[in-house]
């Protein structure tokens, strides 16, 4: 029932909750779960570790994470989430060239002219580790559930289903593997509920999803020459070219979501929701930042009068061709299909608890693939594997305005150890989780939540060895991560 | 007298030096004109001192006498940088000179060796070897390779890191 009491009008609430959620709409990050999955909650969710999912009592979250749950909505419920997200990443480890020699920074000795003598100046192995590769942002979540009538709820929701983020030093020893990669979405989303009964509902609604992805490294083309699928077997020390690709692209996709809610009982709600695979196209384009050397080997024919134009990457490798100055590109990053039951049980007006478990259909995310022109650049094999996400967590109403809440998440990685690369160095993690809600007395319909969630993460084993065309180097280290999130809602009823 | 005398032993000496000599030289037999084939890897300024490997075809004839041959043509194949490398100093001159194990094995010198690879600015530097060199190998009878054992260093900073290549019309004797 709405409150009478409101200082402001209705028409005003509504006003300004519609602008906090546009408002948050305009930026997104990434609070890294599973590879780049993201938990798709609000503050609450967090604070109780995702555990019920959108189950719990007045939750707008199901706008978004399980549309039936509106049903058992009564009012019209806002929410607008901030999510601090702190991501610390070491690299500790080695990295060997094509050669099996540790990875070393070299340079060609020039004459006066400008060309290469023939001479390389090797300044020995690069100790650099990467820094600190890790991240700091903040994302937005905002949900709103508006009750049309006694069977039909309406929702929105702005969410980050996918994103992540890591950050190498330029020159560190990794670098061609992996400098910067970036993954941002901000998906804006529509549904319904249907109550069938007092003890049932169903919902669905659809995502429109815009989908930006940013990565870059360095290209070794030279060690890339000397590679065994080379078609130019040089066999020349890596480590002499300086060439940074760096990759832009983006997409605005749709998918669809469903579920069903049920309360066997008084005290219990059950629920299963399903997110359909969102098939994501990104287009874009490259550039590379090279020397001078480089950017004449990926321009200039080799040796016009045996080879003719081609440069010595096309002669290395057929079909592949590279334009530092730009060109297109695209690739593919689907959103995993994902499932998730989600219980409820209220023991008593004061606690209640949740538990849910989650299916990623990560396996569908078989490679990275970089297409331009038509031609493959490269393709990184990833080969994910299907994962699975555990999670308990209660809440206890310690007064009318004060409820506190903890949980604790089993989230496993779907990364495996052949393929786990400096890009998502992913490992299983475990989230702990606290938080609270104070519904102040003077505004008994809004209520300001907290949350604070730990990520502890396995260690990373990478060992990695790049692609030929990459320069053929590996990797043989691991990587400590660990996450913090500070979260803060606001919910408003009206 | 005695210079005389000292004279007839110093010319002794060196007749029997002589036909010392001349009983453990080589001599080259089997068909003539030969072909023989295998793989060279060289490296230079062009491969900016990487070992290119290629495929290489000699041609060449026993010399009167058999105590030397001369390799008229050497033909390099393979890809990459093998298509670059301009043949200098024909013909080589492959003289086995002492065998290490009763006549299995044989050390000599392959004589007159070089090559150039003209530059192609500002990606590939030019390799001037053209010397010419001669560099030690080895040839072996029961296989009929002709190979070297170490790098050999040729003029201009080039380096012919390995060679192996079979005669089978040829044997040292």
């Amino acid at each position: 029932m709405r409150n009478k009491n409101n200082i402001l009008s209705a028409n005003t609430h509504r006003t300004l909750w519609i602008a906090a959620l546009a408002g948050s709409m305009l930026a997104a990050s990434q609070v890294q779960a599973g590879a780049f999955g993201v938990p798709t909650y609000g503050t609450p969710g967090w604070g109780r570790a995702f555990a019920g999912g959108s189950m719990w009592k007045n939750d707008p979250s199901a706008a978004f994470n399980n549309p039936a749950a509106m049903a058992f909505i009564d009012h019209n419920v806002a929410q607008v989430s901030v999510h601090h997200a702190r991501i610390s990443l070491k690299y500790k480890g080695n990295v060997y060239d094509n050669q099996g020699n540790p990875r070393s920074d070299r340079d060609l000795e020039f004459d006066p002219a400008g060309n290469p003598t023939g001479n390389i100046i090797d300044n020995g192995p690069i100790t650099n580790d990467g820094g600190q590769g890790g991240f700091g942002k903040a994302l937005p979540t905002s949900f709103l559930v508006m009750p049309i009538n006694d069977r039909l709820s309406f929702g929105l929701s702005q969410v980050v289903p996918m994103g992540a983020q890591t950050t190498w030093d330029g020159d560190w020893k990794g670098q061609d593997f992996a400098v910067d990669t970036k993954i941002e979405t901000v998906g804006l989303t529509g549904s319904l509920s249907f109550k069938v009964n007092d003890a049932f509902a169903v919902g669905g609604g659809v995502i429109v999803q815009h989908t930006k992805g940013f990565i870059s490294q360095n290209l070794d083309l030279l060690a890339a020459a000397g590679t065994p699928s080379s078609q130019l077997p040089l066999g020349l020390p890596p480590g002499i070219s300086d060439a940074l690709i760096r990759v832009k692209v983006d997409n605005t996709s749709f998918g669809w979501f469903a579920g069903v809610a049920w309360k066997p009982t008084s005290r219990d709600t059950l629920g299963i929701n399903y997110h359909a695979r969102i098939r994501n196209k990104l287009e874009g384009d490259y550039n590379i930042h090279a020397d001078q050397y480089s950017y004449d080997l990926l321009t200039n024919p080799l040796f016009p009068p045996v080879f003719g134009d081609a440069t010595a990457i096309e002669l290395a490798f057929p079909g592949l061709n590279l334009n530092p100055d730009g060109a297109d590109a695209k690739s593919r990053l689907d959103v995993p299909a994902s499932a998730t039951l989600d219980w409820v049980h209220e023991f008593n007006d004061r606690f209640s608890l949740g538990a849910s478990v989650t299916w990623t259909q990560w396996s569908s995310f078989k490679e990275l693939k970089l297409e331009s022109n038509g031609n493959t650049l490269v393709v990184i094999p990833y080969d994910y594997k299907d994962t699975w996400m555990y999670s308990i967590g209660g809440d206890y109403r310690v007064t009318n305005e004060l409820t506190l809440r903890a949980g604790v998440a089993l989230d496993q990685t779907p990364t495996r150890n052949s393929t786990r690369d400096a890009r998502i160095p992913d490992g299983d993690r475990t989230f702990v989780s606290f938080g609270g809600s104070y519904r102040f007395a003077s505004e008994p319909n809004l209520s300001i939540d907290a949350a604070y969630s730990h990520q502890f993460v396995d260690k990373a084993r990478l060992r990695t060895v790049n692609q030929d065309r990459l320069g053929g180097a590996r990797m043989d280290g691991e990587v400590k991560a660990k996450g913090d999130v500070f979260s803060l809602s606001a919910t408003y009823k009206f | 007298m005695k210079n005389n005398k000292l004279v007839s032993v110093i010319g002794a000496l060196a007749i029997g030096l002589g036909i010392s000599g001349m009983a453990s030289a080589a001599t080259i037999t089997g068909g003539s004109p030969f072909t023989a084939t295998g793989t060279i890897g060289v490296s230079g300024p062009s491969s900016f001192g990487a070992t290119v490997n290629c495929n290489v075809v000699f041609n060449g004839t026993i010399n009167a006498g058999g105590a030397s041959a001369n390799i008229n043509t050497v033909t390099v194949s393979g890809s990459g940088l093998c298509a670059l490398p301009s043949i200098t100093g024909l013909p080589w001159t492959l003289t086995p000179s002492t065998t290490t194990d009763g006549g299995e094995t044989w050390l000599g010198t392959v004589s007159g060796v070089g090559f150039t690879i003209a530059g192609a600015p500002p990606l590939i530097p030019a390799s001037n070897c053209a010397g010419p060199t001669t560099i030690n190998v080895q040839w072996t009878n029961s296989n009929h390779t002709l190979r070297v054992t170490s790098a050999q260093a040729l003029a201009g900073n080039c380096n012919i890191r390995s060679l192996n290549v079979q005669a089978p019309a040829i044997s040292v004797n």
